[in-house]
């Protein structure tokens, strides 16, 4: 199957920080894939590279065979990638329903009206269902801003996928997350995959979760791609196990 | 929408109600009774609360509710001036005919100008409007020709409102108080309409996290600048309607100072309420009144009253008022009743 998301020869540098330093990468339709690496590995860099953020240096990115290179980041969701952010980001004075009815509403390209009330818009039960998806429906009307941090983040992919994205890249998406919780995002994420429609790139440093979860492990390191293959393989890769045993990931590995 | 009988056309009256429909009919009913009882002078002075009032609420649309702090909106209430009194002074001098005109241009102008200022934040943003609105003035300044340079131009006539059959005069000031109520209540109306439909939101959405928007597919650019040509129009609008009501205009109506009356009136009614600028533009222009009557100093003292009010009621007057509603309305509200004051969002 041809991939859904190609990256050729990608490339950033600040300075003589080279925070992406060619990166190739193809994603399959339908694969749940984790992107691991130590700190300051390149890992946010891509992500903000592939989703219009910033431009790169060199290289070209593909969406279904759709060069998306230097798009405007909301022209690259319209094309269905959606993202969230290693920072919390989301609209503090908003309503939890109200930050996940803006998303359906773009996506309906209804938010152009000047007339007619948001709060009796149909996409309304659509924003409820995506808030009880993540477990958050009776919080749908306090403002954003007074949740937890872990509620935040919640919100946040329920933000994302209100986009209704076919590739949807979630940058620490359980960072900050109770253990219990870490396993119910993720593990909804991965029967959102296993049951079609949307393609997942997450980063994560939980290794157990990424063991378990992912179809796929990508190992950044220093802006390039150290490994990539099944989770097995990774495991038992001497150049991974390499940099984590003299890394800081020592611990987690 | 369903509309099949009765039953539900009240079930919907009465949400209507509900969710905002008491104010609006108090501010209708009030502004509709008092000129009866006050002297003309008064109703001048109400007529000019009214056209102000609009003026501030198009600036909040900006500052409320899309998070931009605009210091130039006196150029779209001037060119607004300028366009309606030049259609009053032609061949065929209508008075919707003019304020259409004039919203129409100041819109035009907002969305040239609105163009190079999107791409600014906060206090670049503000400068970027400031100097914008400056180069405006200069124009209406020196485009003797057309402007009548700083004399500005005199003898703006208010001609009868044509209706079929029927040409109702408007030179007396309670019949062109009537007619100013009737366009800014609708024009208030509109407005606050938008702030609740789905581009409204985008809007709120834009003044929390604007760097956030693209991200969910909305481009941030276009939804600020639509947000700036929608407040031209309405601030092209109040000016349109102050050509007639003044009867003289000059350019000192798109200078800076007159940009930062919107600002001070929002502040002091509270931007977070949708009729918070109205209520701080009859504050103000009955405070100037008063004052003005009783000591030269009176900007001073706006001055002071403004900057006390913002520091002790944040949420503006018109924040306070409403959190009064909400308890009034509500005796055991949920939430603290301690820092009600506080709660203006
Ligand atoms: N905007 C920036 N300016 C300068 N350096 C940056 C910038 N963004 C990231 N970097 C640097 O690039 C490297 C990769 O950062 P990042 O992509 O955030 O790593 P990761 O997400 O894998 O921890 C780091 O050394 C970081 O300091
Ligand atoms: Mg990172």
């Amino acid at each position: 199957m041809a991939a859904l998301l190609k990256i050729e020869g990608l490339r950033k540098h600040f300075g003589s920080v080279r925070a992406v330093d060619g990166v190739d990468l193809d994603v399959k339709e339908g694969e749940l894939t984790a992107v691991i690496g130590p700190n300051g590995a390149g890992k946010t860099t891509l992500f903000h590279l592939v989703t219009g953020a910033i431009e790169p240096d060199a290289g070209r990115v593909y969406l279904d065979g759709q060069d998306i290179t230097g798009w405007p980041p909301a022209a690259i969701v319209r094309a269905g990638l959606a993202r969230t952010f290693q920072i919390t980001s989301v609209f503090p004075d908003l309503t939890a329903l109200e930050n996940v009815l803006l998303p359906c509403l773009a996506r309906r390209r209804e938010t152009a009206r000047l007339w007619g009330s948001y709060t009796r818009h149909p996409a309304r039960a659509e924003a409820l269902e995506l808030l009880s998806r993540v477990g958050l429906a009776d919080q749908a009307e306090r403002p954003v801003g007074q949740m937890s941090h872990a509620d935040q983040k919640l919100v946040e992919v329920a933000m994302a996928l209100a986009t209704q994205p076919r590739l949807l890249l979630l940058d620490e998406p359980a960072a900050g997350l109770a253990p219990g919780e870490t396993e119910r995002v993720i593990g909804t994420l991965r029967e959102m995959v296993t049951a079609g429609g949307v393609t997942v790139v997450l980063i994560e440093h939980d290794m157990d979760i990424v063991f378990s979860m992912a179809d796929r492990v990508v190992v950044l390191h220093q802006g390039r791609v150290l490994a990539d293959g099944a989770p097995g393989d990774i495991r038992r890769n001497p150049a991974v196990k390499e940099v984590y045993l003299g890394g800081t990931f020592a611990g987690r590995a | 929408m369903a509309r099949a009988g009765s039953f539900s056309m009240n079930r919907r009256n009465s949400a209507w109600m509900e969710r905002g429909g008491w104010p609006w009919l108090a501010f209708v009913a009030v502004a509709a009774v008092l000129p009866l009882v006050l002297r003309e002078f008064h109703v001048h002075l109400l007529t000019e609360i009214l056209i102000l009032g609009l003026f501030a609420a198009a600036f909040n649309l900006l500052f409320g509710y899309t998070g931009l702090l605009s210091f130039g909106q006196a150029a779209y209430f001037a060119i607004g001036a300028y366009a309606c009194a030049l259609w009053l002074k032609g061949p065929w001098p209508s008075l919707p005919v003019g304020l259409i005109a004039g919203a129409v241009l100041a819109a035009a102008a907002a969305l040239v100008v609105g163009y190079l200022c999107v791409r600014r934040d906060e206090i670049y943003f503000a400068m970027v409007t400031l100097a914008c609105g400056q180069l405006i003035f200069v124009a209406l300044w020196r485009w003797r020709e057309v402007t009548g340079g700083s004399d500005g131009i005199g003898g703006i006539p208010r001609p009868p409102l044509d209706l079929g059959a029927w040409a109702v005069s408007l030179a007396p000031t309670l019949h062109f108080y009537y007619f100013t109520l009737a366009v800014v209540a609708g024009a208030l109306y509109v407005l606050w309409r938008i702030t609740r439909s789905p581009f409204g939101l985008a809007l709120r959405a834009v003044r929390d996290n604007h760097r956030r928007v693209d991200y969910l597919g909305l481009p941030m650019r276009r939804y600020r600048l639509a947000a700036f040509t929608v407040s031209g129009l309405f601030c092209g609008l109040a000016g349109a309607l102050f050509a007639p009501y003044q009867g003289t205009i000059t350019p000192v109506l798109a200078d800076w100072m007159w940009s930062a009356e919107p600002v001070m009136m929002t502040l002091l009614g509270g931007p977070a309420v949708f009729g918070g600028p109205v209520l701080g533009a009859a504050l103000i222009t009955l405070l100037k009144d008063f004052v003005a009557s009783e000591t030269e100093y009176w900007p001073l003292l706006v001055g002071t009253a403004v900057v006390l009010l913002v520091l002790f009621l944040p949420g503006g007057v018109g924040g306070a008022v409403r959190d009064a509603a909400v308890g009034w309305r509500a005796p055991s509200p949920p939430i603290k009743a301690g820092d009600a004051g506080e709660e203006a969002v």
